[in-house]
């Protein structure tokens, strides 16, 4: 458990919240579990029983399948508030709150991608429909086993993911090879509008707010706002309470590697007077000191981290209303081993893989570090506009501050003690939709929107891209046609974007302005081929306007020792994808296998110019943005069998290949083909745990072979083997059951380095990490008992 | 009750953490014009003809808008007589404050810190060092130098400025650079 020492940082606010968490915990009541839940799932559009739809409730893990006349049980349940998840290979997952406080039956009637209850008082909001574009969806205990760290090491679960890494703290995820503008990242349903255009800027998102992280692989582009011309990451919270009864987990996390730890609460109810009212708060605190690799401590790698967030909601029968308000705080240190003055100073980093700068262990941040502030709020209305539809308006509002100091303070001690960030950019977003949806009429499901958001981008102190308003409006649509084999869908999206900058040139303000318009359009069609196999294609178009960096920077990127440089007259990056899954999953075998390519037409790159740019501290060599015609193809293989009862076999597969078709070469900085495999042993399910399992992992990256020649500073690192073992289990404690998990990174404590990750070129990677989740639900079963006999 | 007053605490717990300050507000439509931050604009060598003290000449290097941006404005080659010995004293100016700031004075109080390396190449020139900081051996700084031509000929002197904070040890290869220039120097 989180014990005060092991946070000697932590702030007294944070203990009280914890502590007040523990109190609470203590003063629960337990009961008596014999409720049994049962029911029948019908479909919706001709009542016919769905047999083999498989109910997981998701706080137990326990799960029930129907039989042919569509009839579930469940035994022996806690009297709580549950989560209900439905899936059947014909319906879109979907995810139920129920309430039990006595044995209830109960039928569910699903359409072909949505849910809508009967006999609950809970009307069940858009869900999001089955994307045509290969989906992953990470949840419920292997969201457990991932969070307590960054974005990137939750999303590199999904296979054909990888990240672009600054060092082991700083992480951008990275789909099908492409990243930066090109993944929109969704904060509950809000796209994330940080400063994306650093490969050392992480997204700043703390993974602990969802419940649920879906990757689309893909264009995703019409649906929430051009530029993703890669995919979309939708980091969701769970739906609010439908009961005052108050709820909630905390959540704990620590590693050897660093000596580092995240503790995470979340509280949620209502409140019995308002019925419709419902809340959520919910915080982390993370913290971490310097990293070692397998031989020596990475100087100034320490990082802190403090999110939190809160939700109040009201809903009736016919409208509801949400705010969600979110606050994202970060200060890490960049290994100041890569923080370099001159290109001379490169290459004695380079030759030097044991740094002059390495260190002990140390908790402290020092220079060179970055400090990111990130704000959201947002607020949704909705009315339901008729029995299956919904008009949704949706406001946010984003402030995203990012200082960045220097390695060293400067020389005069009146500009130093000022201690003012060398660089620091602020950028505000405000952005609204409208959305009209629909579900099943007759057989279309979709919606119908438009969008506005306006952006003003401000700095102060060194420049590296220039002040900007940007206004950008939208307007889309998404039809889809729901067979019982067969679903297609059509989406089709207009966006116009307004972008001046100000910026000084020759001693005055000047203002050039881009006007960017165009279509987006995005064609997708799942087949049921039968219960057990799955075929989807998608095939879409996107496009991006070239961000403001790629326009107009002009600046030296102290880490990559490179000045770089905009073009102005760069054209809109436009990428057609297309995109087959085979989806197959039967009682011995579960699988899935992605093929597709990314043809880009005027993609985006930076290219080392032929002469270098004298300066003060010597000649650099410079970076411009350039335009070329780029195909990516790839494939991604995954495969679950359990060989029996106990033993479960998984394994992993990504082949990627980039090129450059306007020069004939490789495309630079492309993730290299990985395999990975898993051998899992679950123990039986006993009184006092259930679901236990151990976990030996192994992952192999190849080796990057195809890379642009004489253009990177050092060749691609070697291929390299790690290994890892983790168990986990849920332990009932009295009424209590407590999810731990145990994990060792980099078993053998293997010297690597990782093609795509920016300190490859002065040090390895993190060495062996021994680090420990743990999930404790909070279930207030004595209120919820009271408020249901008060209904 | 217990509800709402669990809700209360915890809303009370929550609202504490409400702290994002906004310091002075920036109007994107007017940038700032001056980096409040430190730059090395100008760097002058300052040389003096030991038998001639009334001989001197300046060699200067000059970025107002420090590095990116836009290119040098001034970049001097060094000429020198041959045969001679000159005492050379080196001058770093930020330009783009005023008063105009002199970073050599700061390197000189963290003497300790920083050193200058000199490298002549093609023509026949020697640098010995004439200052030395309070490191335990004192180790040379080189603000102050002393430069012995012999023969004519033309090549290149590379002036260089180590800020090596706590791994100062005479080495070229510690710490980060602050200064690297490649002068063209004529010895005549």
């Amino acid at each position: 458990m989180l014990k005060k020492n092991a946070f000697p940082y932590s702030t007294p606010r944070i203990t009280s919240l914890v502590l007040g968490f523990f109190l609470y915990i203590f003063f629960m009541k337990g009961q008596n579990c014999d409720v049994r839940f049962s029911g029948k799932i019908l479909d919706l559009d001709d009542n016919e029983p769905l047999a083999y739809a498989t109910l997981v409730i998701l706080e137990t893990e326990i799960v029930s399948t129907t039989d042919s006349m569509g009839i579930f049980s469940f035994e022996n349940l806690c009297p709580g508030k549950y989560t209900l998840s439905i899936r059947h290979l014909d319906c879109t997952d979907t995810l139920i709150p129920i309430g039990l406080t006595i044995s209830k039956s109960q039928t569910f009637r699903l359409p072909h991608s949505a849910v809508l209850l009967k006999d609950l008082d809970v009307y069940a909001e858009s869900k999001q429909v089955k994307a045509t574009q290969a989906s992953e969806v990470i949840s419920g205990q292997q969201l457990q086993q991932a969070q307590g760290g960054n974005l990137a090491d939750v999303t590199n679960r999904v296979n054909g993911l990888t990240s672009r890494n600054t060092g082991s703290t700083i992480s951008k995820p990275v789909i099908h090879g492409l990243d930066g503008y090109r993944i929109l990242i969704l904060n509950n349903g809000i796209r994330l509008e940080g400063q994306q255009w650093g490969n050392e800027h992480a997204p700043e998102i703390d993974p602990y707010l969802a419940k649920k992280i879906t990757v689309i692989k893909g264009a995703a582009g019409v649906r929430y706002g051009g530029d993703a011309l890669a995919g979309a990451i939708l980091v969701e919270p769970e739906d609010l309470p439908d009961s005052s009864s108050i709820t909630g987990e905390l959540n704990f996390s620590g590693n050897t590697n660093g000596k580092g730890g995240a503790g995470n609460a979340i509280l949620q109810g209502g409140i019995k007077k308002i019925p419709g009212l419902a809340w959520r708060v919910q915080g982390t605190f993370r913290k971490q000191g310097n990293i070692r690799t397998p031989d020596y401590y990475l100087s100034t790698t320490a990082l802190e981290e403090k999110n939190f967030s809160y939700t109040v909601g009201y809903h009736q029968k016919r409208w509801g209303t949400e705010v969600f308000y979110s606050q994202f705080n970060t200060r890490i240190g960049i290994f100041s081993g890569s923080h370099i003055g001159n290109l001379t100073d490169l290459n004695y980093a380079f030759q030097n893989s044991i740094q002059y700068d390495t260190a002990k262990f140390s908790y402290a941040i020092s220079r060179p570090f970055q400090d990111v502030s990130h704000e959201l709020v947002k607020g949704n209305l909705h009315f339901h506009t008729g029995k299956r539809s919904r008009v949704n308006f949706n406001y946010g509002y984003q402030f995203n501050q990012r200082k960045e100091f220097d390695k060293d303070k400067a020389l005069n001690d009146s500009i130093a003690q000022l201690n003012l960030p060398d660089l620091d950019y602020r950028i505000e977003t405000q952005f609204g939709e409208i959305i009209w949806d629909h579900d099943n009429i007759r057989s279309f499901r979709g919606m119908l929107g438009m969008s506005f958001l306006h952006q003003e981008n401000v700095y102060r102190g060194r420049y590296f891209i220039p002040n900007f308003i940007n206004n950008t409006f939208g307007f889309f649509a998404i039809e889809r046609w729901i067979r019982k084999k067969i679903e297609a869908e059509a989406a089709l999206r207009y966006d116009k974007k307004n972008l001046s900058a100000y910026l000084w040139e020759n001693d005055s303000v000047i203002r050039p302005t881009f006007l960017f318009e165009g279509l987006s359009y995005n064609t997708g069609v799942i087949v049921k081929l039968d219960s057990n196999h799955r075929l989807l294609f998608n095939s879409g178009y996107a496009w991006r306007s070239p961000a403001v960096n790629e326009l107009f920077s002009n600046g030296l990127h102290h880490g990559a020792a490179s000045i770089e440089k905009g073009d102005r007259d760069l054209r809109p990056e436009r990428g057609f994808n297309s995109i087959l899954t085979y989806q197959l999953s039967n009682k011995k075998i579960t699988g899935e296998i992605n093929v597709y390519s990314h043809f880009l037409k005027n993609f985006i790159y930076q290219e080392p110019g032929s002469s270098p740019q004298l300066s003060i501290k010597g000649a650099f060599p410079v970076f411009f943005y350039r335009q070329c015609n780029a195909l990516i193809n790839g494939t991604n293989i995954s495969l679950r069998y359990p060989v029996n009862d106990f033993w479960e076999l998984s394994l992993k597969g990504m082949y990627l290949r980039g090129d450059n078709l306007s020069n004939k070469e490789a495309l630079i900085y492309m993730p290299a083909n990985r395999v990975s495999g898993t051998l899992q042993y679950h123990l039986r399910n006993k009184k006092n745990h259930k679901n236990s399992f151990i976990c030996l992992e192994t992952n192999y990256a190849l080796k990057q072979n195809r890379v642009p020649k004489g253009i990177d500073y050092k060749p691609a690192p070697a291929d390299y083997l790690l290994f890892g073992i983790s168990v986990g289990s849920q332990l009932k404690f009295g009424k209590e059951t407590i999810s731990i998990y145990a994990t060792v990174h980099n078993l053998l404590n293997t010297r690597y380095r990782d093609y795509l990750d920016r300190f490859r070129y002065f040090c390895d990677a993190p060495g062996r990490n021994f680090s420990v989740r743990m999930h404790v639900p909070i279930n207030d079963k004595k209120n919820q008992i009271n408020n249901h006999e008060n209904k | 009750m217990k509800t709402n007053n669990i809700f209360i605490t915890a809303t009370a717990i929550a609202s504490l953490f409400v702290s994002c300050k906004k310091d002075e507000k920036l109007d994107p439509v007017n940038p700032v014009p001056i980096n409040q931050q430190e730059l090395i604009t100008t760097v002058k060598l300052v040389f003096t003809d030991s038998a001639n003290t009334a001989m001197v000449s300046s060699f200067n290097f000059s970025d107002p808008d420090g590095e990116g941006g836009n290119g040098p404005v001034e970049f001097d080659t060094i000429l020198l007589n041959a045969n001679k010995t000159y005492w050379v004293s080196i001058l770093l100016l930020d330009e783009s404050k005023t008063p105009i700031d002199t970073i050599s004075n700061e390197v000189l109080e963290e003497a300790n810190d920083h050193q200058f390396f000199f490298h002549h190449t093609g023509v026949n020139v020697n640098t010995t060092y004439m200052d030395m900081d309070s490191n335990n051996p004192p180790l040379p700084i080189g603000l102050q130098t002393k430069w012995k031509s012999s023969s004519a000929g033309s090549g290149t002197s590379q002036v260089i400025l180590k800020h090596q904070p706590g791994t100062k040890t005479g080495s070229e290869a510690n710490g980060e650079t602050d200064v690297d220039l490649l002068f063209t120097t004529i010895v005549q």
